[in-house]
């Protein structure tokens, strides 16, 4: 039996070959993964957990759920799942945009890559068939040019190209894809895989007028899912358009809250708070820099701020998204807040293809080891023009040190003989919350499948806002049951496909109605949390089959020993405390997933 | 004393710092209460409209420490610190579910684990 809302096509690309084969949604997998990040993982954990990630053998999938491309609310988004460089376990990492819906609309559930081209290749997706094209005129050249080139080459407003730049050609292990929007695939090094294999860009033709629609029997239930969905988006005090927070300022809202609270990492971490945040918070660059509010596909609510940089040095810089991580990444955590020279790395990471959040750890792990005598030649902190031509060092494979870097924080901080400056876990270094300031999200960073990362479980909503609960930030009891809830309900929304803010409006009944209005299945909210509770596991036991096992579960010692500084002072991590909840809760061995929970699953 | 505001608070209040008369030891939620008097733009936008709690999600901290942790509007203000106000800035809705499966699972785990920790936090 076929689920109704899948596109129930799936290409499988033999890049070695250049043999192009399709096939079906298997009902039984999308029931138990859903599909985007669930059915992603599965494809991958089927090809074998063994696998070198920058081999041919490597599986790369681009997997859309169930609602993308549809009109139900924040459905504008896939996911990429391959092995990751970076960490040696699966990784799932998600853009926006338009390029998922037009992949819908161009016929496909998802693209499966194996193998590795002999020279450059680009493939085309349109009306339900994929060919390869020669992109040898498009090796070495930015994100942007082969962006323009590839839409005038193919032509119309339908045109979608998800591409790599130099970053991913070089295999640099934090290489990410992005589409024309300066929508990224950020994490994981998937532009890496993609670079390894010789695939330049993937061009999606979805004529917007064969998008998506319900089935018939289903056109009433699909109208009152997408309806109660967009009220909870139109209502929420965050996301109402134009008057919601995130609405208003994007993610870069949380600066100066988290900067409050004493739990933004500054100077690698070494600090818990930087006294100038303000002049690279969300509040400063709507008042100062903001040219454009762009938004995904079905999203009122508009949270990319295009930025232009006006005077000074970096004049003429016109970007987006001036998101909440990379602010920090580039900035406070680098002991920059120079808005023009953030915008300028930022516009860099865009066209050179490489995750803003692991380049900034890269640079400050790089300038707390120059600050140490450990490297000459190094980066003092806040050194923009330093900041900038080594970023451009580091996406040609230029030099030792570019090379070194190009391996991510901790493979340069293990370059550098102090691995213990690489604020990272399981080789992905953290994003822009500190784990002594807001305890939950350390427990996070540590017990996430695809290394340190706020999107699998964002305790910080519980922790700082008081949503759906108000959680003391402070203490570490109750953490390990509130993020195995966050986890197991992102897994599920990330499986749809839904923008991760939808979850500051919608909650698992809501997903529910919305998953069962699309496929037909009848589907409760507890429904949604087994099933991403599943997906979760599938996760773990793939990085256990891959060598993450016992042990694998930590936090960087700075986080463990060093206390915070300002609103949190004194406050170091009470990782062990959290760690045995949380492994009590998901049923775990130390991080291992035992056979029973794997049968009560049905995974096996 | 001053108080400091952001996002959305800063158009309301036609302004991102306001100084506020205050005393060490007063409760927090007497400033507020002439916070809004005088910037009226906050009305309805931080207290309730009988100013006796806060709005649900907006959060109001002392040296980095929300009152919400603390005592509340009854907190009394240290010498020598300001207030930072802030809207809802990482929360909207409220997922009537969650809560109830986030307390059912700590629930669950608090009853498999040793008796001597606390039951929940919520």
């Amino acid at each position: 039996m076929v689920l109704t809302g899948y596109a129930n096509r799936v290409a499988r690309i033999d890049l070695t070959t250049g043999n192009v084969t399709y096939e079906g949604i298997d009902p039984d997998a999308a029931r138990k993964y859903i599909g985007a990040r669930g059915l992603g993982v599965k494809y991958v954990f089927d090809n074998g957990p063994e696998v070198d990630p920058l081999s041919p053998e490597n599986l790369l999938c681009f997997m859309n759920g169930p609602a993308t491309g549809s009109a139900i609310n924040m459905s504008g988004r896939l996911a990429v799942c391959t092995k990751s460089p970076l960490t040696g376990g699966v990784t799932d990492s998600h853009m926006g945009g338009w390029s998922a819906a037009r992949l819908r609309w161009a016929g496909f559930d998802g693209l499966l890559f194996r193998g590795a081209a002999a020279t450059p290749v680009y493939a085309i997706c349109e009306r339900g068939t994929v060919r390869l094209a020669d992109a040898s005129d498009l090796w070495g050249k930015g994100i942007r040019e082969t962006v323009r080139i590839l839409q005038e080459r193919h032509g119309g407003r339908n045109v979608s190209v998800m591409a790599i730049g130099p970053a991913g050609e070089n295999q640099v292990r934090f290489a990410s894809i992005l589409n024309e929007n300066d929508r990224a695939a950020g994490r994981g090094g998937t532009g890496a895989v993609m670079g390894s294999k010789k695939l330049k860009a993937v061009v999606a033709i979805g004529d917007i007028r064969d998008q998506w629609k319900p089935a018939d029997d289903r056109k009433q239930d699909f109208e009152e899912a997408r309806k109660v969905g967009l009220k909870a988006i139109m209502e929420g005090v965050l996301t109402a358009p134009r008057k919601g927070g995130l609405s208003l300022y994007g993610t870069n809202v949380l600066m100066n809250i988290i900067n409050e609270v004493g739990a933004l990492p500054a100077f690698n971490g070494k600090e818990t708070f930087h006294p100038d945040a303000e002049a690279i918070s969300g509040e400063t660059i709507r008042a100062q820099y903001l040219v454009e509010e762009p938004t995904c596909h079905a999203c009122p609510v508009a949270c990319k701020k295009l930025v232009e940089i006006k005077e000074g040095p970096y004049a003429g810089v016109r970007t987006e998204s001036f998101e909440y991580e990379t602010a920090w990444a580039l900035g406070v955590n680098c002991g920059l807040t120079d808005a023009g020279a953030v915008a300028k790395l930022l516009d860099l990471c865009n066209d050179y293809g490489m995750d803003t959040i692991e380049l900034g750890n890269v640079l400050s792990t790089a300038m707390e080891a120059t600050e140490l005598g450990l490297l000459e030649d190094g980066i003092a902190w806040g050194d923009a023009e330093r900041m900038i031509a080594v970023a451009s060092l580091i996406a040609r494979a230029e030099g030792q040190l570019g090379r070194a870097l190009g391996l991510g924080a901790y493979g340069a901080a293990t370059s550098f003989g102090r691995p213990d400056l690489a604020n990272s876990v399981k080789g992905q270094a953290i994003p822009a919350y500190d784990p002594r300031g807001i305890k939950g999200i350390g427990l996070a960073y540590a017990t996430s499948n695809r290394g340190a990362c706020h999107l699998r479980g964002y305790t910080v909503a519980a922790e700082i806002a008081g949503i759906p609960l108000q959680a003391d930030r402070l203490s570490p009891e109750g953490k390990g049951a509130l993020l195995k809830v966050f986890q197991d309900l992102h897994a599920f929304s990330d499986s749809m496909d839904l923008c991760k803010f939808s979850a500051f409006a919608m909650g698992a009944e809501e997903y529910a109605k919305a998953y069962s209005a699309i496929t037909g299945v009848p589907f409760t909210a507890e429904d949604v949390m087994r099933t991403g509770e599943r997906i979760y596991n599938l996760e773990r036991y793939y990085n256990n089959l891959a060598g993450l096992g016992e042990g694998s579960d930590y936090l960087p010692k700075r986080f463990l020993t060093e206390p915070a500084t300002g609103g949190s002072a004194g406050q170091v991590s009470e990782l062990d405390v959290m760690l045995e909840e949380y492994y009590a809760a998901r049923g775990w061995k130390n991080g291992v997933v035992p056979m029973e929970k794997l049968r009560e699953l049905e995974i096996v | 004393m001053q108080v400091r505001l952001y996002a959305t608070l800063r158009a309301l209040a036609g302004a991102a710092r306001v100084e506020v008369p205050g005393a060490p030891g007063e409760p927090v939620g007497e400033v507020l209460r002439r916070l809004v008097a005088q910037c009226p733009g906050l009305a309805g936008q931080v207290l309730t409209p009988d100013g006796s709690d806060l709005l649900p999600h907006v959060q109001v901290f002392i040296a980095g420490r929300s009152i919400r942790d603390l005592e509340g509007l009854a907190t009394p203000i240290p010498p020598g610190v300001d207030l930072a106000v802030f809207p809802p800035v990482a929360g909207g809705g409220q997922p009537l579910l969650l809560p109830c499966i986030i307390r059912a699972e700590t629930a669950e785990v608090m009853r498999r684990r040793a008796p001597a920790r606390s039951p929940c936090l919520w």
